[in-house]
């Protein structure tokens, strides 16, 4: 069993980075590696059970269920059905919680799994830097580019905070697709590459 | 019953940061609050269910009985037995989590307790700012890199 723990502060508020993360079919939004995903029979995005189905940009080929999902405590935890990858009883977790010193956001996510012998620390470095490392730098790149979120001080030195909305988001792919940076600490084709 | 949570990150990985603050006899080393401190009846300061007394530079005097330390999940529990604060069911934790990206800490603390309810406002402002980020804020310049 491989256990992956990655962390993270985010510099904007939980309530914020929540509204986010909780959105189970988000991922397409900010998440660099995810190419397109859908919740299968258009359950909603929030009904514990939900799946969603996704392809990552290297074309591997993921179905995550829903496990559970709380906003009292801000975690969601969720497992992968079937994958084009040779992981097994993949389950993760992810946690918010509330740095009040700053109105800031500590992310934890963590999961265990087992894969093939002799491939343990590949899909150690797979998922902890390419999916979790990389998700938070596309989670914080996604905050930036909303405009006017979470706070863009103007030049006459005014804060302006506007709403922004992951609907506005995915409607500007082009705009998404690509978080400066992120994927350099994973390059998924050399990675999946090396299967078989 | 009221709970009152701080949360705050520290520049510095959480084993040292832990090896700060396990030492339930060790506040007068690391918050700007404590005077001294002794540990009740000789034990050593990591023995579950010891009492730690000590003088606030204040003048207060609070009896506090260690409930959990865990060296596994850099967490540390106590409640109060004795103090002037004017609180009863006073349970607190002080919780280290490591924070992977920077190799920081977060770093949490938190209490549960009843009292007047007419000094609610009040005692969370003190305990929640006066105490616990203060003891924060002392590590965070304790700490620096």
């Amino acid at each position: 069993m491989i256990r992956v723990t990655r962390s993270a502060i985010i510099d904007a508020p939980i309530e914020r980075v929540w509204a986010i993360l909780r959105d189970f079919n988000s991922h397409t939004a900010w998440h660099p590696v995810v190419a397109e995903s859908a919740i299968e029979n258009d359950e909603p995005s929030d009904q514990v059970g939900c799946v969603r189905n996704f392809t990552l940009k290297d074309g591997n080929h993921i179905r995550e269920q829903l496990l559970a999902l709380s906003d009292a405590e801000y975690v969601a935890t969720y497992c992968i059905l079937d994958a084009t990858l040779p992981m097994q009883r993949y389950v993760a977790t992810v946690q918010l919680k509330r740095v009040t010193d700053g109105d800031r956001t500590f992310w934890h996510w963590q999961s265990t799994f087992d894969v093939p012998r002799g491939r343990e620390q590949e899909f150690t470095d797979l998922v902890g830097e390419g999916v979790y490392e990389g998700g938070f730098d596309g989670l914080r790149a996604f905050l930036r580019r909303r405009p006017g979120a979470p706070a863009v001080r103007s030049a006459a030195g005014a804060v302006v905070t506007t709403r922004s909305t992951i609907t506005a988001a995915t409607t500007t792919p082009g705009a998404d697709a690509v978080a400066a940076g992120s994927l350099s600490a994973m390059d998924p084709n050399a990675v999946f590459g090396k299967s078989n | 019953m009221i709970k009152v949570y701080t949360s705050s990150v520290i520049d510095a990985p959480a084993e040292q940061v832990w090896a700060r603050i396990r030492d339930f006899n060790g506040l007068p080393g690391w918050t700007p609050f404590v005077a001294e401190s002794r540990i009740e009846g000789g034990l050593p300061s990591d023995k579950i269910g010891c009492v730690r007394n000590f003088r606030l530079k204040d003048g207060g005097m609070i009896r506090e009985q260690l409930l959990t330390l865990s060296d596994y999940d850099y967490q540390c529990s106590y409640s109060i037995l004795e103090s002037p604060m004017g609180v009863d069911n006073y349970v607190a934790t002080l919780k280290l989590t490591p924070v992977t990206d920077g190799n920081r800490t977060f770093a949490e603390w938190w209490a549960e307790f009843d009292c007047a309810p007419d000094r609610e406002g009040q005692l969370s402002r003190d305990i929640g700012q006066g105490v616990f980020q203060a003891g924060f804020d002392s590590l965070k310049m304790l700490v620096r890199r």
